[in-house]
């Protein structure tokens, strides 16, 4: 899997809460991302076993409004995702190391 | 506000044309779940003024236009690409059924690269909007270069481009694969006119055993031209014997099967691990 920057947004999402089911539009708002880059993400995501989506069940109290499609993790998908995130941070941290040319000292960020 | 159900439809009559260019089993569902996101934009409490949430819903729709490309342009390159295998696989394992007329395998190596040509022929011309007829046109062009550098190399300019000299060639060839035929019983020896009839009709057979399948998506029609190839070695009186005869004809199944299964199979429906 290559973390790209929209992807590594999703998954952070996605990891802040790993049990709670997003729609669409939620993640949309919550990553920034728009559509046409968030569904086929989420596709390939699901064809890679990472991320599963369910249909809510209808409910009376929903005002007519029609049934949505939701996302979250699975279980392989949240355990990727981390390491995944981890691996992505400690890169970030190298490179920060990097340009501003002296040691950070453990534990300040 | 007046205005959010007039943009409420025109935001779900987008999404349904967008979705009209996706895989039959996808369409409806993708549908469902776009068209129930626009009511969420539409009444987002975060999202004051009601113009800038139409603006949303109208860009969401207008983004879900970009996913089904994107969706649709991922799923068929590999399903065409799997498809396009399949086909030469499908014609390769029926060409087999020839092996009673003729001694020697050379005609089986001339038509391996008649399959090649055909396939990797189809492959380059279905990434442009050509008309189906077209592709077959280019695939039967490509097999003549290739035969033509084949067997008629040195008449030919460059050793690859067809000459009159060159045709000229490949008519006495076909001549004498005539003339061949009609004097020896099968199995007959492998002389290049022989050879080179041989490839050409494994050619056609592959040429319009990709389109049929692969760009007009029709592979149970495309089991007629494999069909073809089991049926000249009855018109001959070849004698294949019993079991060679029945082995061959499971290899045809086995092609013609494979070809109708990587139609069937869907990648995006692709049951993953983790299903739920």
């Amino acid at each position: 899997m290559k973390l790209t920057g929209p992807l590594e947004r999703v998954l952070r999402v996605l990891t802040a809460d790993p049990a709670a089911p997003h729609y669409g539009y939620d993640l949309m708002k919550a990553a920034g991302l728009p559509s046409g880059t968030l569904y086929p993400m989420l596709a390939r995501l699901q064809q890679e076993g990472l991320v599963q989506s369910e249909w809510e069940a209808r409910r009376e109290d929903a005002g007519g409004r029609p049934p949505r499609k939701y996302y979250r993790l699975t279980a392989e998908g949240v355990r990727v995702a981390r390491l995944e995130l981890a691996h992505a941070s400690a890169q970030a941290r190298r490179a920060a190391q990097g340009t501003a040319a002296r040691p950070v000292q453990e534990g300040t960020r | 506000m007046s205005g959010t159900p007039r943009v409420q439809r025109i935001a779900e009559r987008l999404i349904r044309a967008s979705c009209r260019r996706l895989p039959g089993d996808l369409r409806a569902e993708r549908c469902r779940e776009w068209s129930a996101e626009v009511p969420a934009i539409l009444h987002d409490e975060t999202i004051r003024s009601g113009v800038i949430r139409a603006m949303r819903a109208l860009s969401y729709s207008v983004g879900v236009f970009t996913a089904v490309w994107r969706l649709s342009r991922g799923a068929g390159r590999s399903r065409r690409g799997r498809l396009t295998v399949a086909a030469a696989t499908a014609t390769l394992l029926a060409s087999i059924a020839l092996y009673p007329l003729m001694s020697g395998g050379r005609w089986f190596w001339a038509g391996l690269g008649a399959v090649i040509v055909a396939g990797a022929i189809g492959a380059v011309t279905r990434r442009r909007a050509i008309p189906a007829i077209l592709c077959f046109a280019a695939m039967i062009a490509g097999e003549f270069v290739y035969l033509n550098i084949l067997f008629a190399r040195h008449w030919s300019l460059a050793g690859l481009v067809p000459t009159g000299a060159s045709v000229h060639h490949l008519r006495l060839l076909v001549a004498q694969a005539t003339a061949e035929t009609s004097k020896y019983a099968p199995p007959i020896p492998p002389r290049p006119g022989i050879v080179l009839v041989t490839a050409a009709g494994i050619g056609l057979v592959a040429a319009l055993t990709d389109v049929l399948a692969v760009r007009l998506h029709r592979p149970a029609i495309a089991g007629l031209p494999l069909l073809v190839l089991f049926c000249v070695p009855l018109t001959t009186d070849a004698r294949p014997g019993a079991v060679g005869g029945a082995l061959v004809f499971c290899a045809g199944v086995v092609g013609y099967l494979g070809l109708l299964s990587a139609e069937l199979a869907q990648p995006a429906r692709r049951p993953t691990r983790h299903s739920g």
